[in-house]
């Protein structure tokens, strides 16, 4: 017993993993599964070369209803939007593909909440939604409004940084929803087509009337982006910025608000996938 | 009617019945509504957008999203569904198989395509007209004809490599900018326009817009649609032969 009890013991961890080291260790497996799912020449013959070719198609959207003025707008837009590829249509895999493993009821079994694992998670997302942005505003902002264009929207870099946060927020959200739908796939998709149309990329919002102008300002990106817009042509920002942080953190509780209920329900019903 | 093509017509009905239709809705219904959407709110005075050619555009934008999303991951559906090495050990011809699948996958694309744009533009106060319609029909099964043997191809590449959703992700867009589809060639840079003319679907918009427009079919685009499709069609045909060898030689046709 004496040495059971010490064998026990010994292959107890020294002292309690501490909560932060486990989110830390969610992250990094996540990251461990992006490179497995998006090794280097991925990276190089997709993904970056989707960046350059749909920021480059809105930006000729622009051009094509507007002139060189619409082909700017566009740019500006389109190098914000293109982070929702990876923050709202990738990011919602990290829940989703737990659904589809089967392995979902093993994360809500554990002691840490979903949401917090799921936000951990969607971490490498958000950091791969602002490397995109970046990278058109890099290789595109000169060949589509100069240098001048370029200087100003890397001086608007932590704008795009929080876009990435509240887009994810906002994908959180969505794949909180598609999670109990079998239309996963359609949702997340139908969410990214959404924001591209109201959000104001490729067409100003003020296209949408008074009333629609104050609705689209509750999607993520619209306030992010004019305050990115008045970055540019040297406006008030602040306001705008402020307004992306409130709607993002909107859709972020309604994320969490959502993942918990459905843990809740899934428990009272013993529907586990909800499906 | 022969075996063939009774097993080609068998392949195109299967197709059409079991298809999934989650990637062609977003494919062929939202994707090009909204950016069908978004060019018509961006209009403005520096602009020439005419909606109805636009929407035609569109329809085309459509036609090459499910070309690369459906018709183009039929050979994958098969063996992620274990039916692949089925199909080729039958006595029917599996190039006949192919051929009735892309055909179904495509016409099933239209489908959705069609009353998008048709709907999208009609809505947007100038539907899409069709002044020489005999020309238009011709023109329509012309690219839809054509969009069936790029898919061969497409199926043909991409059940040889893990990375087909990826190369799918980014091959829309350049056929989107190259092909000239929506956005006029006058536009882009003068190094990256003569690219259009390996793209079959450009030659296909030509034609289209000139039966919409009621003016004579251009001659030199219905030549360079044929010929383009029939490269298309012979790389199928390198590729679906080195992927069927390379599978019966290393017994790899079910291994992912």
């Amino acid at each position: 017993v004496a040495d059971a009890r010490a064998a026990s013991s010994s292959s107890r961890p020294s002292r309690p993993q501490p909560v932060l080291d486990a989110y830390r260790l969610a992250a990094q497996l996540a990251i461990r599964n992006y490179r497995v799912q998006f090794p280097r020449g991925v990276i190089l013959l997709s993904v970056l070369p989707r960046v350059v070719l749909q920021v480059s198609f809105l930006s000729y959207l622009g051009y094509y209803a507007n002139g060189r003025d619409g082909r700017t707008f566009a740019f500006v837009g389109a190098a914000a939007q293109i982070m929702a590829i990876a923050t709202v249509a990738k990011g919602a895999d990290t829940i989703l593909d737990e659904r589809v493993q089967d392995t979902l009821y093993r994360v809500r079994l554990g002691m840490l909440p979903l949401p917090a694992i799921v936000a951990a998670r969607w971490l490498v997302y958000t950091l791969e939604g602002f490397c995109m942005a970046l990278t058109a505003v890099l290789l595109l902002a000169v060949p589509f409004g100069g240098v001048h264009l370029l200087l100003r929207l890397l001086a608007a870099a932590p704008i795009f940084a929080l876009l990435a946060l509240t887009t994810s927020a906002f994908g959180l959200a969505v794949g909180s929803f598609a999670l109990t739908q079998r239309l996963d796939v359609l949702i997340t998709n139908f969410a990214m087509y959404s924001l591209l149309l109201l959000c104001g990329a490729v067409a100003p919002i003020s296209a949408f009337g008074t009333v629609g102008e104050w609705l689209v300002r509750l999607v993520p990106i619209t306030n992010g982006l004019l305050a990115v817009r008045h970055v540019v042509g040297g406006g008030p920002w602040l306001g705008d910025v402020l307004l992306e942080v409130v709607v993002g953190s909107a859709w972020l509780g309604l994320g969490v608000a959502l993942l918990v209920w459905q843990d809740r329900h899934a428990r009272r019903t013993g529907a586990d996938q909800l499906l | 009617m022969t075996a063939a093509a009774r097993a080609f017509l068998a392949s195109a009905i299967v197709q059409v019945r079991t298809q999934g239709s989650k990637l062609l809705v977003v494919a062929g219904i939202v994707q090009p509504a909204a950016f069908l959407a978004i060019t018509l709110m961006a209009r403005g005075r520096g602009g020439h957008v005419d909606p109805a050619e636009l929407a035609l555009g569109m329809a085309l934008v459509g036609l090459w999203g499910t070309t690369i999303w459906q018709t183009g991951l039929v050979l994958n559906g098969e063996r992620s569904l274990g039916t692949l090495a089925l199909v080729l050990s039958r006595p029917a011809s599996f190039a006949v198989v192919l051929a009735g699948k892309a055909v179904g996958s495509t016409l099933r694309a239209v489908v959705f395509v069609v009353p998008t744009v048709a709907v999208a533009s009609a809505l947007a106060g100038k539907p899409i007209p069709a002044r020489s319609p005999l020309a238009f029909a011709g023109a329509a099964l012309a690219v839809v004809a054509s969009a069936s043997v790029f898919g061969m191809l497409l199926g043909c590449l991409f059940v040889l490599t893990r990375s087909a959703i990826r190369i799918a992700e980014a091959a829309t867009y350049p056929v989107f900018i190259l092909g000239g589809l929506v956005v006029p060639l006058s536009l882009l840079p003068r190094g990256v326009r003569p690219l259009a003319d390996a793209v079959s679907l450009h030659w296909g918009a030509e034609l289209l817009h000139a039966a919409s427009a009621g003016t004579p079919q251009p001659g030199r685009a219905w030549l360079l649609l044929a010929a383009t499709t029939a490269v298309y069609g012979v790389a199928a045909a390198l590729l679906f032969n080195r992927m069927v060898d390379r599978g019966r030689r290393t017994g790899s046709l079910e291994l992912f």
